[in-house]
């Protein structure tokens, strides 16, 4: 069993990590040369994961065709914003033996859909197949560093979603399963918006009062534009909708609380944006949740 | 989408954000699950 993982971001690095630590041959796609590069001599990503050696498990391409080659589980760890043109490079090198998975917490701008839709849509020439969407409070470092850590994967296909349940799942990482892809996907992405505000609040120094209504709000929002889109509304309560939205809007680790944080200090998006190597999804989130509601 | 909103006028219309805190406090008054239980909840 060989696994492939596409994008080397601080997210898709530490899943890689974790894969090759618990005995699977992995594969990290990486768009930078000079980070292969630095993976070949030193065995590290430190631009974007720094302070973690990978096991010998896992090794770098530059070359998604190379990369995908005889791996059955594929997870799709970019952008929202590339993860459209990356899956295009993508479709020609996959076939029905690959399982896609998607780690991206996202909605597509433009065309607001999900990561899971963006991949039907491209892959409907080759016929439909079953994909799965994992997400949960995971900050990337301390999956890592192997800090105990719960999330779901979800996909309409249970079979799908148990295979890559007990693929993934260690004593570090124990992962739940669910039929509600929608749900696990929308809750993945607007919690990052929620996020925000969230920063916001703690940027103004609003206090805990401010924050629990926040999230106690938010997560009713996201319950709310799940349901008129077809999601389930336990899913919100779980690990991708509530659980994830606690890290996101109280952990340190967070990009997303960082941009409301400062803009509640004062600073300008642009200075925010400018400052920060990995991309806070909320920011585009945010443009595609209006459009939604 | 209250909250939503709100952060979308910060990063998108300009807002101050220190307005956005004050505006989502003097909205109407509703019921905590009215909008949950379909239209013939209490608002």
């Amino acid at each position: 069993m060989k696994a492939c993982v596409v994008g080397g971001g601080s997210w898709g690095s530490a899943f890689a990590l974790h894969l090759g630590r618990i005995g699977i041959p992995t594969r990290l796609w990486i768009r930078e040369e000079e980070i292969r590069l630095e993976f070949a001599e030193r065995g590290t990503n430190s631009m974007f994961l720094p302070g973690f050696v990978f096991p010998s498990q896992v090794e770098f391409f530059n070359d998604i065709a190379a990369a995908l080659e005889g791996c059955e589980t594929v997870f799709v760890a970019v952008p929202s914003q590339y993860f459209r043109s990356v899956f295009a490079r993508m479709a020609p090198h996959l076939d029905k033996a690959h399982g896609i998975v998607s780690l991206t917490k996202g909605i597509e701008e433009g065309t607001r859909k999900r990561m899971s839709e963006i991949v039907e849509e491209v892959l409907a020439p080759l016929g439909r197949r079953p994909v799965a969407a994992l997400s949960g409070p995971s900050f990337a470092r301390e999956v890592a560093q192997g800090q105990a850590t719960a999330v779901v994967v979800a996909s309409e296909d249970n079979a799908v979603a148990r295979h890559v349940q007990h693929l993934v799942s260690n004593l570090n990482l124990r992962v739940y399963t669910s039929p509600d892809i929608r749900g696990v996907e929308l809750a993945g992405a607007v919690k990052n918006v929620i996020a925000i505000a969230a920063g916001l609040a703690d940027g103004l120094e609003a206090g805990r009062n401010s924050l629990a209504a926040l999230m106690t709000r938010g997560i009713h929002e996201m319950t709310r534009l799940g349901l008129r889109l077809g999601a389930r509304a336990e899913t919100f309560s779980g690990l991708a909708g509530i659980g994830d939205l606690i890290l996101t809007c109280t952990g340190a680790l967070s990009r997303n609380h960082y941009v409301g944080f400062e803009l509640g200090r004062g600073r300008s998006l642009e200075a925010i944006r400018s400052g920060m190597t990995m991309i806070a999804e909320g920011i585009i989130t945010t443009l595609s949740v209006h459009e939604l509601s | 989408m209250p909250i939503c909103d709100q952060v979308y006028e910060v990063l998108y219309r300009g807002k101050p954000p220190a307005r956005v805190l004050s505006d989502l406090m003097s909205r109407s008054l509703k019921s905590e699950h009215g909008d949950l239980l379909g239209p013939d909840a209490e608002e």
